[in-house]
């Protein structure tokens, strides 16, 4: 049996799990219909990146870039009102003895993560980077009103104790901001369906009228499981009527009428670079990883440094990173280049 | 205002510029743009407004989605501008120090991000500096109206060039050209005027000629009978030589240029060549000695009846030459009018090239007596062409006569066609629109950074020139002034340098001889 035999054996029960699953009935998903507004609010946009910079031993220093921008919407043209773009250096230590010394965020952030394993310093860095982008979101929206706050994916937070989402969500009821959180691609399965949530709205959307918006909530079960956590009830929503997929929202404000957040969000969504998806957060997303495009410089100050505080240059060298923390001397990059470049 | 900022850039390929423009069809080749340097001004000239190649650009275009908002520049701002920009490919010209305005060729470059800026007027006016002798040929492509000073008296120092496609133009430009000349008085003019043009109006647009500007500077002869209010031009046909009639006959076989030589050697000095090779019977000797070819001269014969229909081509006639070389040393200028011959190209490169001949040779012989002549000779190529180049006066005019005064100023629309080493000589040259690759590439052969200046020259819209040489500061672009009566007063003319009455005077005799009204 060859691997031709596997792989066919393999690939029947993933199509018949993906194209023969039966969809349930007609009233699930509840879908409903609305309208894109002709009066769009301001969106603020938020999204933030990191990339890792160097690593020695158990330690990791990291950069997190977080950025804001506000658009306007006239029906015809997208344009950049406000921006902010915020850089935070920070250090890991995965070294449980040293973190216990840490103060209460590192030491949070270490155990949220710790079952991470190998990951667990990507993942600190990015609850950090979503702590950032709250306490960046936070500030700027308490200075405006009745806007569109979105920021990049879900409306939750990690250890209780910061509790910035659950301050974003107060400030943004207070100043009548219309708050969501977009996921990019979702893997939720909320329906208890063998397809994702996301494919599963794809595959019914037939259903719908043709050419209409419309929007679905996920189970409430679904939230139940993540209360404590999650700041906002989970829809998804198809924001264009030739949207490329349904995008999983999280409605933090204006819970009561879901129509018209969405009726606010689908005027940002007809990008032709983002169709369904709203661009500010393209944008913000496109600002934030200039972190990544940007490593060399940010490696070179990092190196200049630390040969100022004496630390020799092989150590350094060798200390350097990958965007997501993995050393650029480390073994396995040794042995994937040369898998790569040998005939 | 700002339009984009230097993204890359080095001495040797230029800079280029991430514009922040909405539309990059705000910006031209040729329109010079300022980069502000952190020590220098950097004037430059755009030679390329470019949209680079982008695959999401790729994958977008001729979408079917409707509803959506297309990407443009003016319809999508992104974090850091527009998200598809375009870019600017800029040559440095000159290098102004901001400090004390010192220009300076560019040896260096700009900082990244330094700003770019469209060229002001005041810009502008530090670069191109005006002369006693220089004068305007018309604006600045790109710029608030700002006229462009030639120095009149540099271009005449040299053989220089006008090429161009035709209706291009050249014939403007060269009137603006020679006005410019007589009114900055660096030197007198010769015009073989085949379509009546520069006389006292233009037969062939109305516009006013140099004698309707320059009365007193310009005389006017006529190879037209008809003509009663030019001086009459005779030439003796003994002043007649080989060289004239190859010339003038461009298709004369080698074998007829031989019969012609040998004619001329053999011919008694009271005949003149065109009588001796139309009047010779090949003796039996001369044709079994193969000295002569029955069929050739013939054939040669047969071209030679064409003098018969130029009656001011005749043996012993007063010849004019003599009293317009003596109108040339007073200063004067000269208008040869072809009248009904100027459709006859062989009457043009015949006359053309016994005149400048003779010139060469009066020229050559005394130095600095004459006061400067400027030979204007349109259709250069076909005295120029080397093939034929070595019979004309023309390759030696150009090569020689710089320090004897005589300068030779080629008008031409094939100037791939005009020899190397006579293109080689050539200190200044405006050119307007060439499509023809080899036309472009021989009228900018030896310039610096010619392929810039080929991609430019290859799209100049019409009336639009070219200036390239020592009577300008730099190449530049120029929007050719519009010519007639009140653009030539107010930018070439000086004050006073028309008498009214002397301009009412032509203008009645004008009207006699054209049946104006």
């Amino acid at each position: 049996m060859s691997y031709v035999d596997d792989m066919r054996r393999e690939l029947e029960l993933l199509v018949k799990h993906h194209r023969d699953v039966p969809l349930p009935p007609g009233d699930v998903p509840e879908f409903h219909v609305f309208h894109a507004s002709d009066d769009a609010r301001d969106m603020i946009a938020v999204d933030g990146s990191y990339s890792f910079l160097l690593n020695l031993s158990s330690w990791w220093l990291a950069l997190i870039t977080v950025g804001l921008l506000r658009y306007t919407f006239d029906g015809e043209a997208f344009r950049r009102a406000d921006w902010r773009l915020v850089q935070r250096m920070v250090g890991v230590s995965t070294f449980e003895d040293f973190v216990s010394k840490q103060d209460d965020l590192h030491r949070a952030l270490f155990e949220f993560t710790q079952e991470a394993g190998e990951n667990q310093p990507r993942d600190m860095v990015n609850e950090y980077r979503r702590l950032i982008e709250g306490q960046v979101a936070i500030n700027f929206v308490d200075e405006t009103e009745g806007a569109i706050v979105a920021v990049d994916g879900t409306l939750s937070e990690f250890p209780k104790q910061f509790t910035f989402m659950e301050r974003l969500v107060a400030l943004c009821e207070k100043r009548g901001h219309v708050l969501v959180g977009i996921s990019k691609d979702s893997q939720l399965h909320s329906f208890g369906h063998v397809l994702t949530d996301e494919d599963l709205m794809a595959r019914c959307q037939s259903r719908l009228p043709a050419g209409s918006l419309a929007y679905a909530r996920a189970p409430k079960a679904s939230e139940a499981a993540k209360a404590g956590l999650l700041y906002g009830d989970i829809y998804y929503a198809r924001l264009h009527p030739q949207a490329r997929k349904w995008f999983r929202v999280d409605l933090g404000t204006f819970r009561d009428d879901p129509n018209f957040a969405f009726g606010q969000l689908a005027p940002y969504a007809k990008s032709l670079l983002s169709v369904g998806y709203p661009l500010p957060l393209i944008e913000a997303h496109r600002m934030a990883v200039t972190v990544r495009h940007l490593r060399p410089v940010y490696q070179e100050t990092v190196i200049k440094a630390a040969l100022g505080m004496g630390l020799d240059v092989r150590t350094i060298l060798d200390g350097l990173t990958q965007v997501e923390g993995r050393k650029r001397s480390a073994f396995h990059e040794y042995l994937d280049r040369v898998a790569r470049d040998l005939r | 205002m700002k339009i984009g900022e230097i993204v890359a850039a080095s001495v040797i390929d230029g800079l280029v510029a991430k514009l922040q423009l909405h539309d990059p069809e705000e910006l031209r080749i040729a329109y010079p743009v300022i980069v502000e340097g952190a020590r220098y001004d950097f004037y430059c000239l755009v030679e390329d407004v470019i949209n680079e190649p982008s695959d999401i650009a790729d994958q977008l275009a001729g979408s079917s989605i409707s509803d959506v908002v297309v990407p443009r520049p003016e319809t999508h701002e992104g974090y850091g501008g527009p998200i598809f920009y375009s870019k600017a490919k800029l040559r440095m010209i000159q290098l102004v120090e901001r400090e004390t305005k010192r220009l300076s060729e560019p040896q260096t470059i700009p900082p990244y991000f330094s700003s770019c800026r469209h060229a002001a007027r005041e810009d502008v006016e530090r670069i191109y500096e005006t002369t006693p002798t220089s004068a305007p040929l018309g604006t600045i492509t790109g710029v608030e109206p700002f006229y462009v000073h030639l120095d009149f008296d540099k271009l005449v120092e040299k053989p220089f060039a006008i090429f161009g496609r035709t209706g291009t133009g050249k014939s403007i430009l060269n009137k603006l050209v020679c006005t410019a000349i007589l009114a900055k008085d660096a030197g007198s003019v010769m015009i073989f005027d085949m379509h009546g043009e520069y006389g006292v109006f233009s037969k062939t647009d109305g516009t006013e000629g140099l004698k309707y500007f320059f009365p007193g500077k310009v005389e006017i002869f006529s190879l037209d009978p008809k003509n009663t209010e030019a001086r009459p031009f005779a030439l003796d046909a003994n002043q007649i030589t080989p060289n004239d009639l190859i010339i003038a006959f461009q298709d004369l076989t080698p074998q007829m240029i031989d019969h012609v030589f040998q004619i001329d050697r053999r011919r008694p000095r009271e005949i003149d060549l065109v009588t001796a090779i139309r009047e010779k019977v090949a003796t039996a000797d001369e044709v079994e000695g193969g000295q002569l070819h029955l069929m050739v001269l013939q054939a040669l014969q047969r071209r030679m009846a064409r003098f018969e229909r130029l009656p001011f081509v005749t043996p012993g006639a007063k010849d004019a030459f003599s009293q317009m070389f003596s109108l040339i040393k007073a200063g004067k200028s000269i208008v040869l009018d072809f009248g009904d011959y100027g459709t006859d190209p062989m009457v043009y490169l015949f006359i053309a090239n016994v005149l400048a001949r003779r010139l060469f040779d009066l020229y050559t012989e005394h130095t600095a007596d004459y006061p400067r002549l400027v030979l204007f000779l349109e259709e250069a190529h076909r005295f120029l062409d080397p093939r034929i180049a070595e019979y004309s006066i023309f390759s030696r005019l150009a090569r020689e006569t710089r320090k004897f005064n005589l300068i030779l100023a080629l008008i031409d629309q094939r100037p791939s066609r005009i020899d190397d080493e006579v293109r080689s000589q050539l200190a200044n040259r405006l050119v307007m629109s060439l499509k023809e690759p080899s036309d472009v590439e021989s009228a900018l052969a030896g310039v610096p950074d010619k392929q810039m200046w080929m991609n430019i020259v290859a799209k100049l819209p019409l009336r639009t020139v070219t200036v390239l040489g020592d009577a300008i500061r730099i190449p530049t672009v120029i929007d050719v002034l519009t010519y007639d009566d009140l653009n030539v007063r107010a930018h070439l003319l000086p004050a006073g340098v028309v008498d009214e009455r002397a301009v009412r005077e032509i203008e009645k005799r004008a009207d006699d001889v054209f049946g104006r009204g």
